[in-house]
């Protein structure tokens, strides 16, 4: 836990929310003309405007973080559970808790992973949450099982904060994420190695637009490959290097499902020639599993509750949002009011111990587009 | 033990560097023709025929319709998106593998070469007179060299900067095993110097920036000894194949190719090395075991075919 704040910290965030903080803005801007933009992944850089820093950061306060991590662990749990019922018995069908058309007519629903399991046990390895607050809680208005590649720019932003600010920065205590720390040790736990080393993990890029990913694998320390650069050998999934062919035993990946394997989806892409052969085979772990896209499908984002009451017998901790209204998460005591305007994106990985929230998040905009250039807020948590 | 990288991405900077210096071989042959003395009643097309060989595009330019004159003949071995083997092609092929290998490059470079590929389109549709391809090449060229010097300059000492440091080298090599070909290609009881002079000596000395004074000799064959020693043996001048060979082994010793596995290469690149002192005379086979290194290179470190 961080020490207890001072009251110089809360006052430099006003003046920097008045916008009278001249050193500030020179710093951020200097730094920002230094940067590369940071494509969202999925974007192309040319498209990505250059990066908007955001000097007020996002406040949390502890207890409201805490409720968070209660809430993305337990729904992340649950889903889980659904998507192994979902491509084994489907009794949540069954019971009608989820209607039949959800999943069946969903181009998320991968038939070909019916009656796989995965090398690692988890059909969730990674997943994201968007949440927003208002006076009577919070709410999730977004789930994906694919964007959670975003996650590694958390210390990146961090980065930028520290160096735009460090008087107030270090006044405030903010708990350190240490989110890619986290992350590489997962990775690692997520898959076995048939040999004694430990399980080699590399990066799958999409063919589209490879730029975000590859900055996010190599923040990770992964190998970042295109699916041309594999091979499947031996009945393992191997990368072509300069050191010659090099077992694979789990592959992080940022693509859709359909870009996997042309054997099994012909019209998807390159991807891997016969990679869900040897995943089905518990050959290798795909992060996250094929088939955990539907998770982001409507009308099984809005079914979510009660999938999360049905496999994890309590209520659900955090609800759908209603509405479009702005986001106010509860204010820090004697903080500006623009550090409690944002949309909070938690990350949840999964562990043999369970799901596990990352002890970092983003902050988006809380509302309006983005696509003008990626916002660079830091999300601070902070005790009180 | 160097940290492995991807095959593909070491097979496009090494595609990048080799294509690089092909395009711009073949604009230095182009300035090179342009220092050629055009001879008293003979198209100078014609005299520059033994340097245009040396870029592979003789057979192509023959196919050409009528007698091409010499403004024809540049734009068709520079920039004419109907020629395969043009040095603008060169440049796209460059660009493109610079491209896919820009998350290993510095973004000079990678700017560098998506400039230098520009500047031949550019080149193409100002459609310069014969006067002004000197400048226009000195432009082409100088941001080719930008391309080079970020390398250079801004480089780690990587796998990447020798994987990429091997396209070249082994381009240079092939560029300048050409250059000596030119030189045998003789009739009987020609005089070996005659050759040269109808390809410019001094044409080629100034476009490679070679020490001045090396083309000239008092006795007969003296030139053509010298030019031959010097492009096969001499270790100070970059270009000779000498020099490219230690170049090119200190790089796959950097690279830690060693054991079983590399024999191929290493046999290659004896082989290579054994044929410098008769490359004079027997340029051809230098070529062939050039691209014999080249493929098994490409086969050791997997972006082969």
């Amino acid at each position: 836990m961080g020490k207890a704040r001072d009251n110089g910290t809360a006052a430099r965030l006003l003046r920097l929310a008045g916008g009278d903080d001249e050193g500030v803005r020179r710093a951020a801007a200097s730094i920002l003309r230094d940067s590369r933009p940071i494509p969202e992944p999925g974007k192309a850089r040319a498209r990505c405007g250059p990066p908007r820093f955001e000097p007020v950061p996002a406040i949390v306060t502890a207890s409201a973080w805490k409720a968070v991590v209660r809430g993305v662990e337990q729904r992340a749990g649950a889903l889980n559970s659904f998507l192994r019922d979902i491509y084994w018995n489907q009794e949540i069908i069954r019971v009608g808790i989820v209607p039949e058309s959800a999943v069946a007519e969903s181009s998320l629903f991968l038939p070909q992973m019916i009656g796989a399991e995965p090398a690692c046990g988890l059909h969730l390895f990674v997943a994201s949450f968007d949440l927003r607050g208002s006076e009577t809680g919070f709410g999730v208005v977004r789930q994906c099982a694919a964007g959670a590649w975003d996650c590694v720019h958390i210390p990146t932003i961090r980065e930028f904060a520290m160096r735009a600010d460090p008087a107030t920065y270090d006044a405030a205590h903010v708990r350190e994420p240490g989110v890619l720390r986290i992350l590489r040790g997962a990775l690692a736990r997520c898959a076995s190695s048939p040999s004694a080393s430990p399980p080699a993990v590399s990066a799958l890029l999409d063919e589209g637009d490879p730029s975000g990913a590859r900055s996010a694998a190599t923040a990770l320390g992964l190998m970042a490959h295109r699916g041309a650069d594999f091979e499947i050998a031996r009945g393992r999934l191997a990368a072509r290097t300069t050191c010659g062919l090099r077992p694979v035993d789990a592959l992080w990946r940022n693509g859709p499902d359909k870009g996997l394997d042309p054997l099994a989806f012909p019209s998807g892409g390159q991807g891997v020639p016969g990679l869900l052969g040897v995943y089905r085979a518990g050959a290798a772990a795909i992060v996250n599993p094929p088939g955990s896209g539907i998770l982001s499908a409507s009308a099984v984002f809005d079914c979510t509750p009660r999938i999360v009451e049905h496999f994890a017998g309590e209520a659900p901790m955090l609800p759908n949002a209603t509405g479009s209204a702005g986001s106010h998460f509860p204010a820090a005591p004697g903080m500006p009011a623009r550090s409690s305007e944002f949309v909070l994106r938690a990350y949840v990985i999964g562990t043999p111990e369970g799901f596990r929230a990352l002890p970092g998040a983003r902050a988006l905009p809380a509302s309006g587009s983005v696509s003008a250039g990626p916002v660079m807020r830091d999300l601070w948590i902070l005790d009180g | 033990m160097v940290r492995p990288m991807t095959a593909s991405s070491a097979g496009a900077l090494f595609w990048m560097e080799r294509y690089r210096e092909r395009g711009d071989f073949t604009c230095r042959m182009a300035l090179a023709c342009l220092f050629v003395p055009a001879e008293p009643g003979a198209p100078a097309p014609k005299a520059w025929a033994a340097l245009i060989a040396n870029t592979g595009n003789s057979a192509g330019l023959s196919e050409l319709d009528g007698n091409p004159g010499a403004e024809q003949v540049l734009r068709f071995i520079l920039w004419d998106s109907e020629n395969p083997v043009s040095a603008g092609a060169a440049a796209a092929i460059a660009r493109s593998n610079a491209l896919e290998a820009a998350h290993l490059l510095p973004d000079e470079m990678v700017e560098a070469v998506v400039e230098w590929e520009r500047s031949f389109g550019a080149a193409a549709r100002t459609g310069p007179g014969l006067s002004e391809f000197s400048r226009v090449l000195a432009g082409i060229r100088s941001r080719c060299h930008a391309a080079g010097g970020a390398m250079e300059s801004l480089m780690e000492r990587n796998a990447a900067w020798r994987f990429a440091r091997l396209g070249l080298l082994i381009e240079r090599a092939d560029n300048t095993a050409r250059i000596l070909a030119a030189l045998c290609q003789r009739g009987n009881g020609d005089d070996p110097n005659a050759r040269w002079r109808s390809i410019g000596l001094r044409a080629v000395s100034q476009a490679f920036g070679l020490p001045t004074g090396w083309h000239a000799s008092g006795e007969a064959g003296g030139s053509h000894r010298r030019v031959a020693w010097l492009l096969s043996d001499a270790v100070d001048c970059p270009r000779s194949l000498s020099a490219c060979c230690a170049a090119i082994e200190a790089e796959l010793s950097a690279l830690s190719v060693g054991g079983t596995a590399a024999r191929p290469i290493r046999s290659s690149l004896q082989e290579l090395s054994a044929l410098i002192p008769a490359s004079g005379r027997r340029p051809g086979d230098f070529i062939s075991a050039n691209l014999e290194l080249s493929r098994r290179i490409e086969a050791e470190f997997g972006f082969g075919a």
